[in-house]
């Protein structure tokens, strides 16, 4: 199993992407059940090398049997099968709530087979884009990556037409920028030290130590990585682009995209360059960055009337976070990074497909337009409620959990950085719970505005279609449950991290 | 498993289920009843032990019964019962889910043996009232408990970040008295007197609780306050700051009280009021005087109840809500004046009465320590607790003239439920031991001696007195008398909406400079998309983030570099 589920989990999808279109042009029906069946496979194998990550201990696999640090090679431990897992579960969820359909937001011009399977590949390719950089030991490996995902990514955000095309063209200046610098980067690093492979280059930077270029390296990749990351003040794209993405290709951005640049940032920069002196300056900058966005997307998401866009802002604040926890770089804080982006990541999914999906059938994406939704689909709204309140920080669910670490990391930290981490992530919970409960309050509390009635534009019965109603819930679900076993995950990522820092310290002479 | 049976909350948390799947067949309260009922049972059988599980890595001791949440938690099962039965005619399964997720978290909270757990349920409790709040329904419900939320918000990151630095500074696993001047120590009790609405964090209280439901606010005034209180005992026993705080607690909301002209807010000034004889209490810190604070929350917990079911009663019956419209609707309602008239006077402490045999004991408890300022203070608040309800609101609501309101009959479970707490604040009040034999701390106390009696009647004869002389003078005037909630409601507001104003004359200046671009580019991206769509409507387009800033940050992040770089090794 070890041998092939390395393999497979890469190839799956890349090859699924070139032959879901083919197939959607010939069959459709059977295409959506292929393409799902595909996710779920693509799942089943990340759940597997997670398994065995976690059972035998990390896989080194060398693809095409040429082994680092000349070949490129792929690397499963608890860090990297633990996003892999996440990726491949939230594909299978927007992969159902494709069925939705391609154009959910009425913008797009005329839907057919072929295109809704285009739209299938590109979901593919997006994903296999996301699992070749979270596996991949290899810097410039994972620049061709970030390529395939980000292309992919910008098709599925300009699917939409209208206003989601020009988001994706704004996505694709931002993220042609990212790609270049991070380009850039790894050019100094294969300059100085000859090799791309990432426990070969920590092994020779000390080397190199000196040299001026290596600055310059680390902040190339950093700034590129930052930008696809959204860390404040990068975050430009992430607004309009979550926005304006249609519905099934939105809950699966939002939830992971971001996510796993921030993970190649835990890699690159936690990890292999964390040793150099421009890496240490570079992640306590981030703290401070990440400070500035836990605040900013909080202050900016209250002052929303939009749904989704207020969501797209809380995501900037969730990313700050995250790279608070990168920053830090402590045991604690690399668990309280990991488990935010498994919490986000699942709450924002579900918020992302319930709202969505509420924005296309009711016509309107302004907090009034939720009045009296609560009483009309109170399961799905119940579902939507726990997303939010794990975005608040409210115990049991997984929310709750992650702040938890970050704020117990930021006290064991200390300093000013430590206590302004702190500081910044109650507010950021106070804000969430102010925001996030404007709209709850809508949902349960108020009677759907008079001018609604009347026009009967509500019609009665459920708010959401199955496609989106059961990833909704089926989130809602995980994310208390992840809540209730996050300690097991605590057991499980961290001696991977410790045994990883560890490893590349030994091997630095 | 079986033990997960015992714990009182249970029955209510599966009441909220069984009211949830079948929220569209039945009305939820005979579902409340039942179960507040089995909680009730539960905790009347004397449960015992601890209930203890190892989630996600924290040790969480869910049930810790001991005397002093025993008491807590047994009243609070009470008023439930109560409530639900009061409510019965008119309450919805949201309201009713509400409540019972109210309820069963505030009794879950004092059971709980262990810091988090506890945390859990605060909060619980805080989102559950809020619901509550919100069930009002009117748009100052809603406002209100926006006002609420952030005050509880603050409150609840208080209490979080208090535990999470005694947790990290290696203290106690499981709840227990704090060490003094920490910073743990202050943020808790900062969380815990916002809970117990100690001025100035006091204003949430008559804010929020008159804009709930009728039924709302007899749950409303049981649990949160009085949670606060079970804190106080549990976690700062004989803090002494307690003590003017407590005195002077007591006697302001008896002045803002006496003043007040909606019937419900008066009642909630007069939670704040009776809760200061608690915090004082708490602040002596003796055997007797814990004791005086935790039964004068079993009591005040009862005649609460039946003052709000009294004001409810008044307005079930009328639709109003305000002492100078109120007026000469006694004659209709007989019964519940009556009632009214039982909590009236077990709230000025009248013997005979529940709020006799407990606030007495704090009276004389500060006597013991000679703390004579704090005992003139809680005797001046004792009269004027009776000049305002005792006297006033049912003079001015219930008596005095008419003024040809119409009146409706009341339902039968709401005046059931009235007689049931009218009858158990006489109870208390007629067998002070069957509240002194649950007490938790070893000190002993009898009520009736000559000179409490003595004493209580002649306070209680003067004040009428004077009321009766100067009762014009007290006559109520429509109108609202803001208190510190002026903070948050003038200037606070002024600030928010001048932000806003100028953010809004901010934001066009940023959009001609960059706007045109981008509505150029989209108008040319939606032809070429979709050739001949109608024109859309057009978005807020507030706060948009912009992607030259995103390049131009990284551009200067760059360059800054190689300048550093540079600068360092020139060549």
């Amino acid at each position: 199993m070890r041998d092939v589920l390395p393999g497979l989990l890469v190839a799956l999808p890349l090859v699924g992407a070139a032959l879901v279109p083919l197939l959607a042009a010939l069959f459709r029906r059977t295409t959506r059940a292929a393409a799902l069946a595909l996710h779920a496979a693509i799942f089943a194998a990340a759940l597997g090398l997670f398994w065995s990550a976690a059972v035998a201990g990390p896989i080194r696999y060398a693809v095409g049997g040429w082994p680092g640090p000349w070949g490129i090679e792929l690397w499963f431990d608890g860090l990297s099968t633990l996003i892999a897992v996440l990726v491949a579960g939230m594909a299978c969820f927007a992969s159902f709530a494709q069925t939705f359909g391609p154009d959910p937001d009425r913008t797009a011009p005329g839907s057919t087979p072929l295109r809704e399977g285009l739209l299938r590949g590109a979901l593919l390719l997006l994903v296999g884009g996301l699992l070749g950089i979270v596996a991949t030991r290899d810097v410039f490996n994972l620049f061709v990556f970030l390529e395939i995902s980000s292309l992919a990514a910008y098709t599925l955000v300009a699917s939409g037409g209208g206003r989601s095309t020009v988001a994706a063209f704004r996505y694709l200046l931002a993220g042609t920028a990212a790609g270049s610098l991070y380009l850039f980067g790894v050019g100094f690093l294969y300059a100085l030290t000859g090799t791309l492979n990432m426990d070969d280059l920590a092994a020779r930077l000390p080397s190199v130590e000196a040299d001026a270029a290596l600055t310059v390296a680390v902040v190339l990749i950093a700034v590129g990585l930052s930008i696809k990351a959204a860390l404040f003040p990068l975050h430009g794209w992430l607004p309009d682009t979550y926005v304006y993405t249609p519905t099934p290709a939105a809950g699966f951005i939002a939830a992971v995209m971001a996510k796993v640049s921030a993970y190649a940032l835990l890699r690159l920069l936690g990890e292999v360059l964390a040793g150099t002196d421009a890496g240490a300056v570079v992640l306590e900058i981030m703290i401070w960055l990440g400070v500035a966005g836990v605040v900013a997307g909080g202050v900016l998401a209250v002052a929303q009337r939009a749904v989704t866009r207020m969501l797209a802002w809380s995501s900037i604040s969730a990313m700050g976070m995250i790279l608070i926890g990168v920053g830090m770089g402590s045991a604690l804080a690399i668990t309280g990074a990991l488990f935010h982006m498994a919490a986000h990541a699942l709450a924002k999914g579900c918020l992302f497909f319930g709202a969505g999906g509420i924005r296309a059938l009711e016509d309107g994406d302004e907090v009034d337009r939720w009045a009296g939704l609560g009483s009309r689909a109170p399961w799905t709204l119940a579902a939507l409620t726990v997303a939010g309140l794990s975005m608040i920080g409210i115990p049991p669910t997984a929310g709750f959990f992650s702040k938890y670490y970050l704020l117990s990391a930021s006290i064991t930290a200390g300093g000013p950085a430590g206590i302004a981490a702190f500081a910044a992530i109650i507010l950021s919970s106070l804000l969430a719970t102010v925001y996030f409960l404007r709209v709850l309050e809508a949902a349960w509390f108020r009677a759907p505005a008079e001018a609604e009635r009347a026009s009967s534009a509500a019609p009665a019965g459920p708010v959401l279609p199955r496609p989106l109603a059961l990833p909704v819930v089926g989130l809602a679900l995980l994310i208390v449950l992840t809540g209730i076993f996050a300690r097991p995950f605590e057991r499980h990522v961290l001696p991977d991290w410790e045994t990883g820092t560890a490893r590349i310290a030994a091997e630095a002479p | 498993m079986s033990a997960l049976f015992l714990h009182p909350a249970f029955w209510l948390f599966a009441g909220v289920v069984v009211v949830f799947a079948n929220r569209r067949r039945m009305p939820g309260v005979p579902v409340g009843v039942i179960v507040a009922l089995g909680a009730l049972l539960a905790l009347l059988r004397g449960v015992e032990g601890t209930l203890e599980t190892s989630v996600a890595g924290f040790r969480l001791v869910w049930f810790h019964a001991d005397r002093l949440s025993l008491l807590f938690a047994l009243v609070f099962a009470i008023v439930a019962l109560l409530g639900f039965l009061y409510g019965s005619h008119r309450m919805r399964a949201g309201e009713t889910i509400a409540a019972l997720l109210y309820a069963g978290s505030a009794i879950a909270t004092v059971l709980a043996g262990d810091w988090i757990t506890f945390f859990v349920f605060w909060e619980a409790m805080a989102l559950s009232s809020l619901a509550l709040i919100w069930q009002g329904g009117t748009a100052g419900a809603r406002r209100a408990g926006m006002r609420y939320l952030l005050v509880h918000g603050a409150g609840g990151a208080l209490l979080f970040v208090g535990i999470a630095l005694h947790l990290a500074g290696g203290g106690e696993t499981s709840l227990g008295a704090l060490a003094s001047d920490s910073p743990p120590f202050w943020l808790i009790l900062g969380a815990v007197a916002i809970n117990a609405a100690i001025p100035p964090l006091h204003a949430w209280l008559t804010d929020a609780y008159p804009e709930a439901s009728t039924s709302g606010s007899v749950f409303l005034s049981a649990f949160t306050t009085k949670t606060a209180v079970y804190a106080l005992l549990r976690l700062f026993p004989g803090t002494e700051i307690l003590v003017p705080l407590g005195a002077a607690m007591a006697l302001y909301g008896v002045v803002f009280a006496v003043i007040e002209n909606d019937i419900r807010r008066l009642l909630g000034y007069h939670i704040v009021s009776q809760v200061g004889y608690m915090v004082a209490a708490v602040g002596i810190g003796t055997p007797l005087a814990l004791n005086g604070a935790a039964s004068h929350a079993f009591s005040h917990i009862l005649y609460k109840a039946l003052l709000f079911m009294g004001a409810g009663a008044a307005i079930e019956a009328t639709g109003l809500r305000r002492l100078s419209d109120l007026g000469g609707v006694s004659r209709h309602m007989r019964f519940a004046v009556a009632m009214y008239a039982v909590g009236a006077l077990s709230i000025s402490g009248a013997p005979l009465f529940n709020g006799f045999i407990s606030k007495s004991m704090i009276v004389s408890a500060a006597a013991e320590e000679h703390l004579l300022w704090t005992e003139l203070l809680l005797v001046l608040a004792a009269v004027g607790t009776f000049l305002s309800v005792g006297l006033k609101l049912p003079w001015f609501a219930f008596f005095g003239e008419r003024r040809g309101v119409a009146v409706r009959p009341l339902p039968t479970n709401l005046l059931a439920a009235m007689g049931i707490g009218g009858a158990l604040c006489l109870l208390y009040g007629l067998f002070p031991h069957l509240l002194y034999s649950r007490l938790p701390y070893l000190a002993t106390y009898a009520p009736y001696t000559l000179d409490h009696v003595v004493s209580a009647a002649q306070l209680l004869l003067a004040t009428g007195l004077v009321f009766y002389l100067a009762r014009r003078k007290l006559a109520p005037s429509p109108g609202l008398a803001l208190d510190t909630d002026w903070l948050y409601r003038i200037p606070l507001a002024r600030m928010v909406a001048a932000t806003t104003r100028a953010l809004a004359a901010v934001g066009p200046v940023v959009r001609t400079l960059r706007g045109e671009t981008v509505a150029r580019l989209d108008s040319a991206a939606r032809r070429l998309a979709a050739p001949g769509a109608p024109p859309r409507r057009r978005e807020s387009f507030a706060f948009r983030a912009s992607i030259g800033w995103t390049v131009l940050f990284a551009a200067v992040a760059v360059v800054i570099t190689w300048l550093v770089v540079w600068l360092r090794n020139p060549g």
